[in-house]
C-alpha cells in the first residue's frame, strides 16, 4: 500500500487572488481534491461596525481593487435603502455611466491580459507574449481598459476606489472638459470593443486550442440581475433560474436572505452560497456574464443582442453552461458597456446641478444590490438611529461561483492525475489544461503571487 | 523616505519578583507653567502631604501637551498620566486648555479601548488651589493603586519616529 | 543592462497591481529595459521566487504566516524593496480589524454574519492567520515606500524611472493642502459635519467642519478627492513632518475651534483619524503591548 500523499500546487496564476489546488493521493487514486481560496482575511464584516454610514462606500470598497466601482456603488445603494433616500435622477446616469466604465476596465483587463494568452499563444501564455505577436492589439487593449478607467476618474474622482458616491446623488457632476476628453476617445473604443468580440468567436469556432467543451460543464442554476427582462448592471429584478432555463425565482434584492444560505468550508477563506430552498447540495448556482446572459431575455443595444443570438446558436444550448462561454459573454457584456456608455456621456444633463440631495440619517436595514464585472454583489447593512452602522454582510460575486470551479477542477484532476503526479515541469504542463477553467470565471479573489509552487511530501 | 529610527534607551524596569512586594505607581503629570504647576508648589511649601511618586513636567499651557506625549509617557512605563491647566477662560493662551480638554477626552476613550482606561486625568486648577491639587494626586494614586502597574511595563522600548 | 522587477500581493485588493496597470500606454515604455521576473498580472512564472531582483514592489499588508514567510522570501532575493501602498506601508484599512485586538474578528465574520448556515472557521490547508494585521516594515528591512491606497500612477511611473536611471525617487514633503484647489475660509468652523451633509462647492472642506484629513496627509496625488468635493481621507498616509497621521488630525480638529464643537461626541472607534494608518499607529503599538500578557 501507498502512503497517501498530499500535492498543493500554489498559486494559481493570471487570476486576481490567492488560490492553490490541493489534491490527496493514495495508490494512485485521487480522495480529495480541492481548490482553496488562501486569500488573506481582512475582516471589513467586523470593523465597519460602528463607523458613519456614509463612509461605508469609501472604505468597502477597498475590499476589490479591481471592482471597488461596482463595492462603491452598492455600498452607497445600501446606505439609501436603509436611509429610504431616492438619489436624483442624474446621479443615477452618473452612477451607470462609472460602472459600464468599469465593466470596461475590468473586461478589457480580463479579455486582453489573462485570458487571450491562452487562446493566442498556448505555448508561452502571457500577456507579454501576446505583445511580441501583436503589438497592436496589445496596445488597442491597454487603450480600451484605460477608456474605462477614464470613466471612473471622470465621474468617481479617482480611478481606483472612486470617491464620488455619497448617500443622496453624487459629488459632483461630470464636468464638460472631462466629458469632451472621453467623447474623443470613445470611438476607438467602440472599434476595439467589436474588433475584440469578433476575434473571441473566431478563435472559438476555429478552437485551434481545444478548449471548447473540454470541460465539464455540469449544469447549474444561474443568477442575476435584469430589468424587465434587459440585461442591467445597476438595479433591476433579481431571478434565478433552473438548469433547464425555466425562471425558480424572481425576486426584489431586498428579500435575498430568504432565497440565499451561505456555508463555510474548512479549507477555504470564501463563503459557498447556495439556493436556500434546494439545500448545498441541488442549489448550486453561477453568477457573473454568462450567467446575465442566460437569465436576461435580451442584451440592452441592438448589436450586442446580435452576438448574444449568435453564442446561443453556437453553443446550441440555452442556457448555456460550458465554462468557455464565459469569455465570449465577457466580451458580448464588453462592447454593450462601451455602447451604453456612449450615449451617457454625449447626455447634456450630467452637467446640470441636479447631482445630490439632503439626507437625514435614521435607523433601518438596506440591501444594495448590483451587478459586478464578476457577478452579483450584495451589501447588506443596519444601521442605529445616528445612522451608524451596527451589522454588515456581504456576499461577494465570485463566491458563487467557487464551488462549480471546485467540482469542474476536480473532474479535470481525475482525469489529469497521472499526469499531475509525474515530476516538474511535466506536472506543470497538465496543470495548465486546468487553470483556464478557472480562470474562465475571471475569479477575484484579490491579487495573487504569480507563481505555481509544488509542495510533495 | 523615512527618517532614521529614532531609538530610545532606557533602563529595564526591575522585575517584580516578590508577591510580597508593594506595588509603587509612577505618575507623570504635566502641569501647565502658570496654574497647577504652581498648585503644586503651593502645596509642597505649605507643607501639605500628597503622593511624592508623581513626577511633574512643566508645560508652558496644557495646550503643548501633544496626545503623543502622553502616549509615550504609557509607552515607558508611567502607571498614571495626569495633564492639568488653568481654570476656563484663565487660559494665559486663551483657549489651550480647551483645545487640551478635546483631545484628551477623545484620548480617554481611545486609551479605554485599547486597555489603558482609567489611567489618563485632565483637571483644572488655579495656582492657588493647592487643595485641588492634593485632592487630584491623591485619589488619582489611589485609582492607579487598584488598576496595578501598566501592563506595558515589560513593552521593549523602541520608539519608531516617522 | 536590465533591470530585474518583482512585484507580489499581500493581504490586499489588487488596486495597488491595478493602479501599476493604470500607468497606461507608458508602462510599455517603462518596461522596456526591464526583467518582469515575478509579478502576478503579467507573467506566468513557474518557480520559487527567483535571485538576483533588483526592486521588489510589495502590495499588501502580513496577515498571515503565509504572507510574512513570503515576504521574507522575497527579501532575501531583492536588493531594494518597495512597500506600495497603504496597505503594506502603514498596514491600510486591514489595520482597522487590530481595534477589535485582530483576530477575534476571524471568527466573528465566519459565525455571526447573517446568511451562515453553519457556524465554521476555515483551518485546514488555510495559512495560520496573524494576531495582528502588520505592515511590511513590521517584518522586514523595507527600503521604500510608495503611499496611497492605491498609490497614484503618476508617483509609481517617476518612482520607477528614478530607479531605472539609478537615482533616489522622492515623495513630495508637502501637504494635501498644498496641492487642494479649495478656497480656505478665515473663520473656524463652529460645527463638525458629517460627509453626507452637502457642502459649499469651491471652499476648503475642513473649514466648513468635515473631516478632512488633507493637513495630516502627504502630497502626491494632486488632492483628487477634496477637487472631487468629498473631504480626504488620509490614504496616502501622514506628511513629512507628522509623526502620527491620526494623533495630528486629533491634535489639528481639537484646535480648530474655541468651544466646544457639536458633533465631536459622535462615538467614534479609535480607528477614525487613522484609517489607512491604525496599524502602524502609537495607539496601536501600546495596544499590542498591552494584549501581549
Ligand atoms: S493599499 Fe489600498 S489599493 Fe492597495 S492593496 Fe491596500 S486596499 Fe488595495
Ligand atoms: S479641503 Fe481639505 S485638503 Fe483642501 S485645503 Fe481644506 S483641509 Fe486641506
Ligand atoms: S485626497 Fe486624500 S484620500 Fe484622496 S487620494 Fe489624496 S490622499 Fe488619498
Ligand atoms: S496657560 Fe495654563 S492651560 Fe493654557
Amino acid at each position: 500500500m501507498t502512503k497517501p500523499k498530499h500535492i498543493e500546487f500554489e498559486p494559481m496564476t493570471r487570476l486576481e487572488g490567492h488560490a492553490k489546488i490541493s489534491l490527496d493521493v493514495t495508490g494512485g487514486k485521487l480522495n480529495k481534491c480541492h481548490f482553496h481560496i488562501i486569500e488573506s482575511p481582512r475582516l471589513f464584516e467586523r470593523f465597519m461596525e460602528g463607523i458613519p454610514a456614509e463612509e461605508a462606500p469609501q472604505l468597502s470598497e477597498r475590499i476589490c481593487g479591481i471592482c471597488s466601482v461596482a463595492h462603491h456603488l452598492g455600498s452607497v445603494k445600501a446606505v439609501e435603502a436603509a436611509w429610504g433616500v431616492t438619489p436624483p435622477k442624474q446621479a443615477v446616469k452618473l452612477r451607470y455611466l462609472e460602472n459600464f466604465g468599469e465593466f470596461i476596465h475590468s473586461h478589457a483587463l480580463h479579455q486582453v491580459y489573462l485570458a487571450l494568452p491562452d487562446f493566442l499563444t498556448p505555448e508561452t501564455p502571457n500577456v507579454l507574449a501576446v505583445a511580441a505577436k501583436d503589438p497592436t492589439l496589445a496596445k488597442k487593449g491597454i487603450e480600451l481598459r484605460m477608456f474605462g478607467q477614464n470613466i471612473i476618474k471622470a465621474v468617481g474622482g479617482r480611478m481606483i476606489h472612486p470617491c464620488s458616491a455619497i448617500p443622496g446623488g453624487m459629488s459632483g457632476p461630470l464636468l464638460q472638459e472631462e466629458r469632451d476628453k472621453l467623447a474623443k476617445q470613445a470611438p476607438k473604443a467602440l472599434a476595439t470593443a467589436r474588433a475584440l468580440v469578433k476575434l473571441y468567436f473566431k478563435l472559438a469556432k476555429e478552437d485551434e486550442v481545444g478548449l471548447v467543451g473540454y470541460y465539464l460543464s455540469e449544469p447549474t442554476h444561474y443568477f442575476g440581475l435584469h430589468n424587465k427582462g434587459v440585461h442591467d448592471i445597476y438595479e433591476g429584478t433579481l431571478r434565478f433560474i433552473t438548469p433547464e432555463g425555466k425562471t425558480l425565482h424572481n425576486f426584489q434584492p431586498t428579500d435575498y436572505a430568504q432565497y440565499i444560505a451561505e456555508d463555510a468550508m474548512p479549507y477555504t477563506t470564501v463563503k459557498y452560497p447556495f439556493i436556500k430552498e434546494l439545500g448545498p447540495d441541488k442549489g448550486n448556482y453561477r453568477v457573473g456574464p454568462l450567467a446575465r446572459l442566460n437569465v436576461s431575455k435580451k442584451m440592452a443595444s441592438e448589436e450586442a443582442q446580435g452576438y448574444a443570438d449568435q453564442l446561443f446558436e453556437f453553443f446550441g444550448e440555452r442556457p448555456i453552461h460550458d465554462p468557455i462561454a464565459y469569455n465570449l459573454a465577457r466580451s458580448i457584456e464588453l462592447l454593450s458597456a462601451v455602447e451604453q456608455a456612449i450615449p451617457l456621456i454625449e447626455d447634456s444633463s450630467l452637467q446640470e446641478d441636479n447631482y445630490r440631495i439632503p439626507v437625514e440619517p435614521r435607523a433601518g436595514e438596506g440591501v444594495g444590490v448590483i451587478e459586478a464585472p464578476r457577478g452579483t454583489l450584495f451589501h447588506n447593512y443596519w444601521t442605529n438611529d445616528e445612522g451608524i452602522i451596527t451589522k454588515v454582510n456581504f456576499m461577494i460575486a465570485t463566491g458563487q461561483n467557487v464551488r462549480t470551479i471546485e467540482q469542474a477542477v476536480q473532474a479535470k484532476a481525475r482525469e489529469l492525475l497521472p499526469d499531475l503526479l509525474r515530476p516538474r515541469p511535466e506536472c506543470l504542463n497538465a496543470l495548465q489544461r486546468i487553470e483556464p477553467l478557472i480562470r474562465a470565471y475571471d475569479p477575484c479573489i484579490s491579487c495573487s503571487v504569480h507563481m505555481i509552487e509544488l509542495v510533495k511530501d | 523616505m523615512s527618517k532614521a529610527n529614532l531609538k530610545v534607551k532606557t533602563t529595564p524596569p526591575k522585575a517584580s519578583s516578590k508577591l510580597t512586594q508593594r506595588f509603587e505607581p509612577r505618575i507623570v503629570s504635566f502641569c501647565c507653567h502658570y496654574c497647577s504647576y504652581g498648585a503644586a508648589d503651593l502645596a509642597g511649601a505649605s507643607k501639605m502631604s500628597y503622593p511624592t511618586n508623581v513626577e511633574i513636567i512643566r508645560v508652558p499651557c496644557s495646550g503643548r501637551v501633544d496626545p503623543l506625549h502622553v502616549l509615550r509617557a504609557l509607552e515607558e512605563g508611567a502607571d498614571g498620566v495626569m495633564v492639568t491647566g488653568c481654570l476656563k477662560e484663565q487660559c494665559h493662551f486663551v483657549t489651550g486648555n480647551i483645545h487640551a480638554e478635546k483631545r484628551m477626552q477623545q484620548l480617554m476613550a481611545d486609551l479605554e479601548a485599547i486597555g489603558l482606561g482609567g489611567r489618563l486625568v485632565f483637571e483644572l486648577m488655579s495656582a492657588g488651589m493647592a487643595n485641588k491639587w492634593v485632592e487630584t494626586t491623591s485619589s488619582f494614586y489611589d485609582r492607579i493603586l487598584e488598576l496595578g502597574p501598566n501592563p506595558l511595563k515589560h513593552m521593549k522600548k523602541e520608539v519608531k519616529c516617522e | 543592462m536590465t533591470v530585474r522587477i518583482a512585484t507580489m500581493g499581500m493581504a490586499g485588493c489588487s488596486g495597488c497591481h491595478i493602479a501599476l496597470l493604470d500607468i497606461g500606454v507608458k508602462l510599455l515604455d517603462i518596461l522596456k529595459d526591464v526583467e518582469l521576473v515575478y509579478s502576478y498580472p503579467l507573467v506566468d512564472t513557474k518557480n520559487p521566487i527567483p535571485p538576483n531582483i533588483d526592486v521588489a514592489l510589495i502590495e499588501g499588508s502580513i496577515r498571515t504566516e503565509h504572507d510574512k514567510e513570503m515576504a521574507e522570501a522575497m527579501r532575501k532575493q531583492a536588493k531594494f524593496v518597495i512597500a506600495f501602498g497603504a496597505c503594506s506601508a502603514h498596514g491600510g484599512v486591514n489595520g482597522l480589524a487590530n481595534v477589535f485586538g485582530g483576530i477575534e474578528g476571524v471568527e466573528y465574520v465566519y459565525t455571526k454574519t447573517i446568511l451562515m448556515a453553519q457556524k465554521l472557521v476555515p483551518s485546514e490547508h488555510v495559512p495560520q492567520i496573524l494576531q495582528n494585521d502588520l505592515r511590511l516594515s513590521d517584518v522586514v528591512k523595507v527600503d521604500f515606500i510608495i503611499p496611497g491606497c492605491p498609490p497614484n500612477p503618476d508617483e509609481i511611473a517617476s518612482v520607477l524611472t528614478a530607479l531605472l536611471s539609478g537615482e533616489t525617487p522622492v515623495l513630495s514633503s508637502k501637504s494635501i493642502c498644498d496641492e487642494c484647489p479649495l478656497e480656505r475660509l478665515t473663520e473656524a468652523p463652529t460645527k463638525l459635519r458629517r460627509t453626507h451633509e452637502v457642502p459649499e462647492p469651491d471652499k476648503c472642506l475642513l473649514s466648513q467642519g468635515f473631516l478632512c484629513m488633507g493637513p495630516a496627509t502627504r502630497a502626491g496625488c494632486n488632492a483628487e478627492c477634496p477637487r472631487r468635493g468629498m473631504p480626504c481621507t488620509g490614504c496616502r498616509g501622514p506628511s513629512e513632518t507628522v509623526w502620527d497621521q491620526g494623533v495630528a488630525m486629533l491634535d489639528a480638529l481639537a484646535a480648530m475651534e474655541e468651544d466646544e464643537i457639536s458633533g465631536f461626541k459622535l462615538p467614534r472607534l479609535a480607528g477614525t483619524f487613522a484609517r489607512y494608518t491604525y496599524a502602524s499607529s502609537k495607539l496601536d503599538n501600546l495596544r499590542k503591548g498591552v494584549k501581549k500578557e
